[in-house]
């Protein structure tokens, strides 16, 4: 069980800096996701801590040693790959057994941390078999018993679901979750779906273009996202451009908006759970007058997008309790308004990308 | 109904006449081995297993295919560990003038092999007049001309093999605490298994069979079989070399169902 430390890490391949002075912290038994778009440099930040890629500048710690330069079998990490990389001419227990044999176990010693290996992914069964002769969900689990079997200092995964069907994510996910608190390993995660990323982690590390936008627990980054981007990319959000003016916000589209002010940020983010419609609006600081453009039934909730006065687009989800159903048609026009507290002024690190 | 069954009988029976068109050279030299005549004539005067037995009273052919299959086993080995250890850098390794060095090791593809035999030829007899060592003397010479025909194909099966490879399996071994040659041996090697066994029988069957390359590289007494046969029917014209191709067909096919045993040739070509 070890801690991992990652000082202003920097990879560039040519000009182009795929992991920008990344500073990251996984503590004893924590499991950190790494959540972004493609391209933004997860999977190299990864291989980059599994000694896969030799890194430009900065240092990487297991336990208070830096790993940085040392090859990849000799820093004890364990990785699950995406494709899980199972040995092809060997037998589920003999992909087991490798890491063991590699650190020269006795024999009978083997046999036992095998079977405890299997025993702990439910495949004691399948020991025999070639990984060809399994199901993706059983080559995921062998691929995770040899990651583990050998006591890895930090437990690696790259997109360990993405092969998996929608339906057996979820359940392989909450099991590799438990094995993971069970064992308290040091663990992070890769992924870019951000369901995967909020049922299983501790902590959430949101990357973008090489870089940490923002970290912190799933509560703290839905509700207080630091940036547009972030409040975008998790869940999703309404976003009004715009410019901060005395006492409040005034929308490109000309609405002045309550506001808390302040100088730098030029964005006003609102949740579309926050959207209040119809009577629900009654005694709130901000109502407006918008036309319903369309109308999705989702079952636990409707979604509209709604044409606000000043031209912007929003989308307001609301909850479908028994007696509060709402009845929405395209073209009426409906009351649509929000706490002031329930917006946030954001930094807009969108709109130079764009 | 009716005609899909037509266009089914029609397409088997254009499979059956293309392996027919293959195989008839080999039905026919094997059906030439048994006539009973000093000259091939049509129809045969009876048939016989005496150019069977006249095979082996040969000793230049005996003495040829002994010589061939030395070369060709040399040949081969020589070319499948060299076709590992280029493949392995031109597939593993981003260095200077690596498409250069490609080309190169495929370039015997492209020159026609009485070419090679000359060029060797002369470049021989300077060595051997400047360090007094003939290579022509003993098989080295022919060794090395073999080893030049069969790297191509082992560069170009083993190279394709390892491509086919998923670098991250490699890597998993690295990862479980596997040094970079125990990663190799240990994971990369045997998954190149196929490649490996492809290359090793084309390089033996080009090795085996070629006759330009070797022509002028020969010494007398030593020569391969190609050659052996090839100045037997200067003289003859008896079907003793059909009866000689048949043993080889035999001999091939026998190599070629055991190999089988060990790696799946359909996985293979
Ligand atoms: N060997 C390489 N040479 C050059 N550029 C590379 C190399 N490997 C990765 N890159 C670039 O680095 C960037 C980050 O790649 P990386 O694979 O880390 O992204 P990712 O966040 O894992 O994306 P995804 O979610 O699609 O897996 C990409 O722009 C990619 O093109
Ligand atoms: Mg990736």
């Amino acid at each position: 069980m070890a801690e991992l430390v990652i000082r202003n890490l920097v990879k560039t391949y040519g000009d182009h800096r795929v992991v920008d002075t990344i500073n990251l912290k996984a503590e004893t038994a924590e499991l950190v996701a790494l959540l972004g778009p493609s391209g933004c440099g997860k999977t190299t930040l990864l291989r980059s801590i599994a000694g896969f890629v030799p890194i430009s500048s900065g240092s990487i710690e297991i336990d208070g040693r830096d790993v940085s330069k040392l090859a990849p079998n000799k820093r004890n990490t364990g990785m699950v790959f995406q494709n899980y990389a199972l040995f092809p001419h060997m037998s589920v227990a003999e992909n087991v057994a490798f890491g063991l044999a590699m650190r020269k176990v006795p024999k009978s010693e083997i046999e036992k941390r095998v079977a405890h290996a299997l025993d702990l992914v439910s495949l004691t069964d399948y020991a025999e078999r070639r990984p060809r002769a399994l199901s993706g969900g059983q080559q995921q689990r062998v691929a995770v018993a040899r990651a583990l079997v050998v006591n890895p200092d930090v437990f690696l995964l790259d997109e360990p679901l993405s092969n998996l069907d929608a339906k057996l994510r979820m359940s392989v996910g909450m099991q590799l979750r438990a094995l993971q608190q069970k064992l308290g390993l040091t663990t992070v995660f890769v992924t870019h779906d951000q369901k995967e990323a909020l049922m299983m982690a501790d902590r959430l590390v949101i990357m973008r273009a090489g870089r940490v936008v923002q970290e912190g627990t799933a509560e703290h980054l839905y509700q207080e996202p630091a940036t547009r981007f972030v409040a975008d990319f998790l869940g999703h959000s309404n976003v009004l451009t715009g410019t901060p003016v005395e006492g409040g916000f005034r929308t490109d589209g000309g609405i002045k908006l309550p506001s808390a002010s302040t100088d730098g940020p030029r964005v006003l983010a609102v949740r579309p759970e926050n959207l209040l419609l119809g009577g629900e609006t009654e005694g709130v600081e901000t109502v407006l007058d918008a036309t319903v453009e369309t109308v999705t039934y989702l079952g636990s909730i409707t979604e509209a997008s709604l044409l606000l006065p000043g031209g912007e687009r929003v989308v307001a989800h609301h909850q479908n309790r028994t007696g509060r159903e709402l009845h929405l048609a395209v073209g009426d026009t409906i009351r649509v308004g929000w706490r002031t507290n329930a917006t946030q002024l954001l930094i807009d690190d969108m709109s130079e990308a764009a | 109904m009716a005609r899909a069954l037509t266009s089914r009988l029609l397409f088997g029976s254009l499979i059956v006449l293309l392996y027919l068109f293959l195989l008839l050279p080999v039905l026919g030299i094997t059906y030439v081995s048994f006539f009973n005549s000093q000259f091939l004539s049509f129809p045969p005067p009876g048939y016989t297993l005496r150019w069977f037995a006249n095979v082996f009273e040969q000793e230049a052919l005996i003495s040829g295919f002994i010589t061939s299959a030395e070369v060709a086993v040399l040949a081969s080995l020589i070319g499948v560990v060299s076709g590992v250890l280029a493949s392995l850098a031109l597939v593993h390794f981003e260095f200077p003038g690596r498409e250069a060095i490609k080309s190169f090791l495929l370039a015997p593809l492209l020159v026609p092999g009485i070419v090679i035999g000359t060029a060797l030829y002369v470049f021989y007899i300077q060595i051997a007049q400047s360090t007094g060592w003939n290579p022509t003397r003993s098989l080295v010479g022919l060794v090395i001309a073999h080893v030049m025909l069969t790297i191509p194909w082992s560069v170009r099966l083993i190279a394709a093999s390892m491509g086919m490879l998923d670098r991250s399996v490699e890597e998993a071994a690295r990862n479980l605490g596997a040094g970079a040659l125990k990663a190799f041996l240990l994971v990369t090697l045997p998954r190149m298994r196929a490649g490996i066994v492809a290359a090793a029988l084309f390089s033996f069957v080009i090795s085996f069979e070629n006759l330009e390359v070797s022509v002028l590289l020969v010494q007398p007494g030593a020569t391969t079989l190609p050659i052996a046969m090839l100045q037997y029917i200067e003289w003859n014209m008896d079907p003793t070399l059909a009866a000689a191709s048949t043993v080889q067909i035999l001999v091939i096919g026998a190599l070629l169902l055991i190999s089988d045993r060990f790696v799946k040739l359909s996985q293979v070509v």
